[in-house]
């Protein structure tokens, strides 16, 4: 693989598409990163679709939190209105800096929005959730959604402090007391 | 073609010296040396814009040009920044935002200082240089690596003027007017 760096052509948009750490300008697409040349060729049945160029870095590539980035968080506060996080990772890579978000009550289930959802049946001050962000939201946070089967709270202490296991979609289970705590679980993904 | 104080031609700039990656906190760093003049850029970011920021849906992009209270031989720089410094930083902006694809950092800014180590002219270009190399190395998306030069009016004998490429420090006080060009 050749080294590559920023405003370096790479090929014509007639041969290829644009990936990661490219742009297009005109007819050609050029780098905009630092590292490695890497064609990836289209095996889809698709005839049309052509391979895709992308730079990689040896090192982490920085990440920003963008409307569709599956982002892994942790609940801070807890109203009745949202849940307030702070987005620690997206897309698999841990951010340098936390980003703010928030879950509204409309976005943590996919079904029943219009009834009484309460946020407290669903995450507590301390839980990890996994979300997809909405939208940009406003200057002070993203608008995050759970409303997915395999959105929703991955990781929580029950009130006693040990580590919850999920039961259903709604509960969870302290192995130390053995009570019910009800949240809104992620359906864990197969290994 | 009259020779300069340090033998050079008119168009041939100085040795230059380039490093990169070399502050470990940093995202991104970088290091120019003209002969004399020494430059360290610092990039930091992606970062949350604050709470009291409004909201931007590409990325923000601030600088900060210093001098080192010893750089300069004829004065010492003070521990703020004064207009010069100042107008340096608002070039080093316009510089750089352009060639930063700022469209694909929503809600971030990005923080670049400039410290001048030892002042023997060219330094805004060194540090232009220094700065988008730092972006590189920091892997945020760049339309392109952009450089700089100066070029400076020297009055010389009876009147004759000559036109020099990266001046140093004499050359650059005794100028008559100076050009520096971002590409």
């Amino acid at each position: 693989p050749s080294k590559v760096g920023p405003g370096q052509r790479l090929g014509s948009i007639e041969e290829y598409t644009a990936g990661d750490g490219c742009y297009t300008r005109g007819n050609y697409i050029y780098a905009s990163l630092v590292g490695y040349k890497q064609i990836l060729d289209n095996e889809g049945d698709d005839m049309e679709m052509k391979s895709i160029i992308m730079v990689t870095r040896d090192k982490d590539i920085c990440d920003v939190p963008v409307i569709g980035s599956i982002v892994i968080c942790k609940v801070t506060r807890v109203n009745t209105r949202y849940a307030t996080v702070k987005i620690m990772c997206c897309n698999d890579k841990v951010l340098k800096e936390e980003y703010s978000g928030i879950i509204r009550v409309q976005d943590v289930r996919a079904t029943e929005i219009d009834c009484k959802v309460e946020i407290y049946t669903s995450f507590r001050p301390g839980d990890i959730v996994k979300a997809e962000v909405l939208s940009l939201g406003d200057s002070r946070s993203y608008y995050l959604t759970t409303g997915r089967n395999d959105l929703g709270v991955i990781y929580a202490k029950s009130e006693s402090g040990a580590t919850m296991v999920p039961l259903s979609w709604e509960s969870m289970l302290c192995p130390k007391t053995k009570t019910k705590e009800l949240r809104k679980v992620a359906k864990p993904s197969n290994p | 073609d009259a020779k300069r104080n340090d033998g050079r031609e008119t168009s041939l700039f100085r040795p230059i010296f380039l490093e990169v990656g070399f502050i470990s906190r940093a995202s991104g760093s970088a290091f120019a040396e003209y002969r004399n003049s020494k430059v360290v850029c610092s990039v930091s970011g992606p970062r949350p814009t604050g709470a009291g920021e409004n909201f931007t849906d590409i990325g923000i992009l601030h600088c900060h040009f210093k001098y080192s209270t010893f750089a300069r031989k004829d004065c010492r720089k003070g521990y703020l920044q004064d207009d010069e410094e100042k107008e340096y930083s608002v070039i080093l902006e316009e510089s750089l935002s352009s060639c930063l694809c700022l469209e694909k950092y929503p809600k971030s800014r990005f923080d670049c200082f400039i410290q001048v180590l030892e002042d023997d002219g060219s330094v805004l270009p060194a540090s232009i240089t220094a700065a988008s190399l730092a972006f590189a190395d920091a892997g945020i998306e760049m339309f392109d690596i952009v450089t700089a030069c100066s070029a400076a009016l020297v009055k010389g004998h009876e009147d004759k003027h000559t036109i020099v490429l990266d001046p140093d420090w004499k050359e650059q006080s005794n100028s008559i007017g100076m050009l520096t060009l971002v590409y």
